[in-house]
């Protein structure tokens, strides 16, 4: 039989077993950090992408509602037709609501293509463009009514992504005097690289760096105990390099995206003073087509444009959260390869040559393992840097976490409260499983007991219903008017002699009746589980032992002390540990009876991250929920492993 | 100490072999995975060429039973009279309807026309996952159908199905209990009274008291509001919370209503005789046990306002998916299946409120459905708007408050009205 690998084996490891471990940990980090780099790049290229077609339609809507149709026309010539990026560029007349509020009768007044002017769209509408975009004008033209400033346009627009080519398109409303005109609306296709630097350069360097690092590693044969020193530092190394490589490219790619917005803002200006449009009205032009510019507009009107110091932070401000990406993730992956990875790594590369058949009749259920559960797994943590929409996923980072942690989501009950409450059920329903259980444990330990085997299934059935149905049946027995636990207490009350009965409204009444009607039920399922285990770790204890405290004069309770528990320690604890992570995540029970209590005051850590997936759509949140509770659960078994290792050693 | 590189423990070669191999698959699968680029075809704008053989289209819906006996009938009917158009059908459990229609047709699996409930337009709109039929809609062919049923269907501007069946709540009652049933809220409170005993646990009116969907006939008939077709929030009003006073009293001051009721609690009290008047929408009538003498009423009219207690209308439609290669060819067979003869055969043999405004003459209805057709004249069209999914949450915990916990309403509503604009932020 193998030995477990432990600090002194893995010092007489062959130099091929590190080369492979050091080769596997490196690559393993680099493809982790490229890709994190890769993400966050195609985030912020959709932005800057967006951005482009928003400025440009801003600009043409701008110059149809403060110049006029023929001046629109002129315009999209000047800027549209003699740049190949853009794809299409019009605005559209509206013509009328009918008694249904349906838009009908709108109409091309400027096109890049010619022939449209003048043309009703319903005409044109075999052709799938000229639909979208007359729904495209639909939206945005309607919702504007707080928003409509005269001379203005106004900040509502529609944005879309055509999913095959990359085309981004605008659509803002052109508001002339008090009314709606129409909508203009301009596509433009990606002009920014799919990447900085080519993703096969980087692979390349990191394989290298691996692959180096690996032989440099069995170079240092001769001192093995530097051996972990130099594996941890190449790591190290190569984490810094990529993250350093990817930093540089990114940085750089600002001035490349700077360059861009700034050559935009030129080409619209000159496009403008081309068509006979004054300072002023270029100046006014400028600021409607991008909001965000107005502190930069100094600089426009100067012959030269020079960069502008706050535009500059500016940018830098909104590309923030991308920064964080890099540090995040390959701290993350990191930490993980270090306080997880490297020895089990090594434990398996040795193993394997050693044993191959065990590791054969292991394989299976390895696979199924990492294929059910570690797949899953690093998706739903690569799922938690992420929020969505209806339409598509932004990468945010860390800001799920953040918003879990600080419990900013609005009016709902808070992160902390619903921690308190998880624990306090975990908490007491461990306690009295545990008590119940070990209780009834002893009673059916008694010889003397008759029809133990019948009493031993009665107290199995509440544990083999499914929880779902069990769930279920105990919500009804807690209703107000009809459940069978107020009849039964009114019963109480009868013989009591109390006149006017009160019935509790459990399920609805206050944060104290629905958590105890949860507790309940929970006891209810869960008592058997702790008496299964207890009953069989009794059997283990020898009779001798009581017989000899019995000599001895010791009272039931001091045997039970200084007998039972010592020696039921070691088959409770692992049933314990199991009973918390089970308990703690008790989706079932808090859904199905209190539905998370009156106004959401019961609800446990997963349920209320059910809510966000259900309720809310967001699914990359409700993965950072779930990182969030595997993180406490992780926590508390690292601690309880460590304290049960430490009692372990004291009993023996 | 060994140095040899070449040499290793029980199996030398085969297994660096395989490690080799291993990490060369690893390195190559992350290359490709990498690489991965927007690319391909641009995609096709519609087709409108003409083809060769019959095209075939494909409805997607979540009917049953009697309902779904009569789609088929009109199916049959239709391509027995199309020689052009091939329309098949694929029926979808309820349960997950509408999670396979938004996951489904962004990825090309999706039917080309699908039935639902107009409630979640405006998320699918958006989301590019129906395509408007404005332009093949003209006004006059919108005329043949209810009005609300029509403005359901119309979202930013845009008309995005064709109106099939309506649905909304009324009054169930029953008629050993109640003779004739009540047309003002005072009428309805006083029949409710006569036949509430709780120590025999009897009441007069029983409804989900805590659930928006129930309890918006009352708020809209004190002229309050939650949501405008627009998304905006309309909830933080002085009627809003007269509203939910009214349902407050109706089981602390009147005393008619249990305190805690669940859909199923409704059915069993109603088919045990002890709940006088329910107040259910059509799928009701499947569930009440023959028995029991029911009868149906509109909802009765608040005495003080002059307004009738107005539900929310649920506008069962045919939608055209954006995905769909035959799109003209869908509209056809949308128009029929939304049309006369169609509307007949699931009037008929389907037992639905159909849409179709001619219908309802062309053919014998029971009592019953012609009530429901009355109720059409008071209803809210439920907002279409995505925004309306943040509703829901906020505005069941304000009933709660306000009916179970007793709060004082004018500061619930504008807790919760504050609480869902939060949310949409």
């Amino acid at each position: 039989m193998a030995d477990r690998p432990n600090a002194e084996t893995h010092m007489k490891l062959e130099p091929w077993a590190w080369t492979l471990t050091a080769q596997l940990a490196v690559i393993a980090v680099v493809v982790t950090v490229i890709l994190a780099f890769l993400v966050a790049w195609e985030g912020d290229r959709s932005e800057f992408e967006e951005h482009r077609a928003l400025f440009f339609a801003r600009a043409l809507g701008a110059v149809s509602a403060d110049q006029g149709s023929d001046v629109s026309r002129a315009f999209i010539t000047a800027t549209a037709a003699k740049d190949p990026s853009f794809l299409s560029a019009w605005v559209i007349r509206d013509g009328g609501e009918d008694e249904f509020g349906i838009s009908r009768g709108q109409a091309y007044d400027a096109s890049m293509d010619g022939d449209e002017v003048g043309s009703i769209l319903t005409d044109l509408t075999e052709s799938g463009v000229h639909k979208s975009r007359s729904d495209r004008f639909a939206r945005s033209t309607s919702g504007l009514a707080e928003t409509q400033k005269p001379g203005h346009v106004a900040p509502y627009f529609a944005l879309d992504t055509d999913e095959e080519s990359g085309a981004r398109s605008a659509v803002v409303p052109v508001v002339r005097g008090a009314t709606t005109f129409g909508a203009a609306g301009v596509s433009v296709a990606p002009t920014m690289p799919d990447a900085p630097i080519p993703w096969l350069l980087l692979l390349a360097i990191g394989a290298v760096v691996g692959v180096g690092g690996a032989f440099g590693l069995s170079a240092v044969k001769a001192r093995p105990e530097l051996r972990s020193k130099v594996l941890v530092g190449i790591i190290a190394a190569a984490v810094l390099g990529v993250g350093l490589g990817g930093w540089w490219s990114y940085t750089s790619s600002y001035s490349g995206e700077l360059g861009r917005r700034v050559a935009d803002v030129e080409r619209v200006r000159d496009a403008a003073t081309s068509l006979g449009l004054d300072a002023p009205a270029i100046a006014s032009l400028l600021q409607q087509a991008d909001v965000s510019f107005t502190g930069a507009q100094g600089y426009l009107t100067g012959t030269a444009p020079t960069l502008d110091d706050g535009f500059e932070a500016r940018v830098q401000a909104t590309h923030g959260a991308g920064r964080r990406v890099v540090i995040f993730w390959a701290a993350l992956v990191l930490l993980l390869g270090l306080a997880i990875g490297h020895r089990s790594i090594v434990g398996v590369v040795t193993g394997i040559p050693e044993q191959p058949h065990a590791y054969l009749y292991v394989a299976p259920s390895l696979i199924g393992m990492v294929v059910l559960v570690f797949v899953p797994f690093a998706f739903g943590v690569g799922m938690s840097a992420f929020d969505n929409d209806a339409r598509r996923y932004y990468f945010v980072g860390v800001e799920n976490f953040i918003e879990i942690l600080t419990g900013s989501r609005s009016g709902d009950v808070s992160f902390y409260w619903t921690l308190f409450v998880t624990v306090l059920w975990t908490g007491l329903n461990i306690a009295l499983h545990v008590s119940i259980g070990l209780g009834l444990a002893l009673l059916l330990k008694n010889p003397m007991l008759r029809f133990k085997k019948a009493y031993r299934v009665l107290l199995i059935v509440p544990w083999a219903i499914p929880n779902y149905i069990t769930a279920l049946i105990w919500k009804g027995m807690f209703n107000k008017e009809f459940g069978a636990v107020n009849l039964f207490l009114e019963k109480l009350q009868h013989l009591a002699g109390v006149a006017e009965p009160t019935s509790i409204d459990w399920l609805g009444g206050s944060f104290l009746s629905a958590f105890t009607a949860n507790l309940v039920t929970n006891t209810w399922l869960g008592f058997p589980f702790m008496m299964v285990v207890a009953l069989g770790a009794l059997q283990s204890i020898p009779n001798e032992l009581y017989e000899a405290a019995e000599v001895d004069g010791a009272s039931r309770w001091q045997q039970f002390q200084t007998i039972t528990l010592p020696l039921l320690k070691p088959a409770l604890f692992p049933a314990i540990i199991l009973g918390t992570i089970w308990t703690f995540n008790m989706f079932n029970i808090i859904y199905l009876v209190s539905g998370g209590g009156p106004n959401n005051s019961t609800e446990i850590l997963i349920t209320d991250a059910y809510r966000a997936f259900d309720v809310l759509g967001r699914y990359g949140f409700a993965a950072a929920y779930s990182v969030v509770i595997f993180a406490i659960l992780l926590l508390y078994t690292m601690i309880t492993n460590r304290i049960t290792k430490a009692t372990e050693g004291a009993v023996e | 100490m060994r140095t040899n590189l070449a040499s290793a423990p029980s199996s030398p070669s085969p297994s660096r072999l395989l490690w080799a191999t291993l990490l060369c698959a690893l390195w190559v699968l992350a290359s490709c995975t990498v690489g991965e680029k927007n690319g391909g075809e641009p995609g096709k704008d519609g087709l409108d060429g003409t083809p060769t053989g019959p095209v075939t289209v494909v409805l997607w819906h979540s009917y049953r039973e009697a309902e779904q006996v009569a789609l088929n009938q009109v199916v049959d009917q239709f391509n027995a009279t199309h020689a052009d158009i091939k329309l098949e059908t694929l029926q979808i459990p309820h349960e997950a309807y509408a999670d396979k229609i938004t996951t489904a047709i962004p990825h090309d699996n999706g039917p080309d026309i699908f039935i639902f409930a107009h409630d979640r337009i405006g998320a699918w709109a958006e989301a590019d996952i129906i395509e408007s039929v404005s332009s093949w809609a003209t006004t006059e062919h919108l005329r043949s159908y209810e009005r609300s049923t029509v403005l359901a269907l119309v979202y930013k501007k845009a008309l995005y199905g064709l109106p099939l069946a309506f649905k909304s709540v009324v009054l169930f009652y029953n008629k050993d209990l109640v003779p004739t049933p009540p047309e003002t809220d005072e009428d309805m409170i006083a029949i409710a009274k006569a036949n509430t005993d709780i120590a025999d646990r009897r009441y007069g009116l029983v409804y989900e008291n805590t659930q928006l969907y129930f309890t918006a006939p009352f708020l809209h008939g004190f002229g309050g509001a939650v949501m405008n077709m627009d998304g905006d929030v309309q909830l933080d009003s002085p009627e809003s919370a007269a509203g939910l006073q009214f349902c407050r009293d109706l089981l602390t001051k009147h005393q008619v209503v249990p305190a805690d009721v669940n859909s199923n609690l409704v059915t069993t009290l109603f088919n045990s005789g002890k709940a006088a008047m329910v107040i259910n929408g059509p799928w009701f009538r499947g569930e009440i046990s023959d028995g029991v003498r029911w009868g149906v009423a509109p909802l009765p009219v608040v005495k003080s306002t002059g307004m009738a207690l107005a539900p929310y209308l649920g506008s069962e439609a045919v939608l055209l998916s954006k995905r769909s290669p035959h799109k003209a060819q869908a509209y056809e067979v949308m128009q029929y299946l939304a049309g006369d003869e169609s509307a007949k055969i699931r009037m008929t043999v389907g037992g639905q409120s159909v849409a179709y405004k001619a219908a309802w003459e062309e053919v014998e209805v029971a009592e019953d459905m012609r009530v429901f057709r009355k109720q059409l004249d008071h209803v809210v069209v439920m907002p279409n708007s995505a925004r309306m999914n943040a509703v829901w949450g906020p505005t069941n915990q304000a009933i709660h408050k306000v009916v179970k916990d007793g709060e004082a309403p004018r500061k619930v509503v504008a807790e919760a009205n504050a609480r869902i604009e939060a949310s949409l932020e």
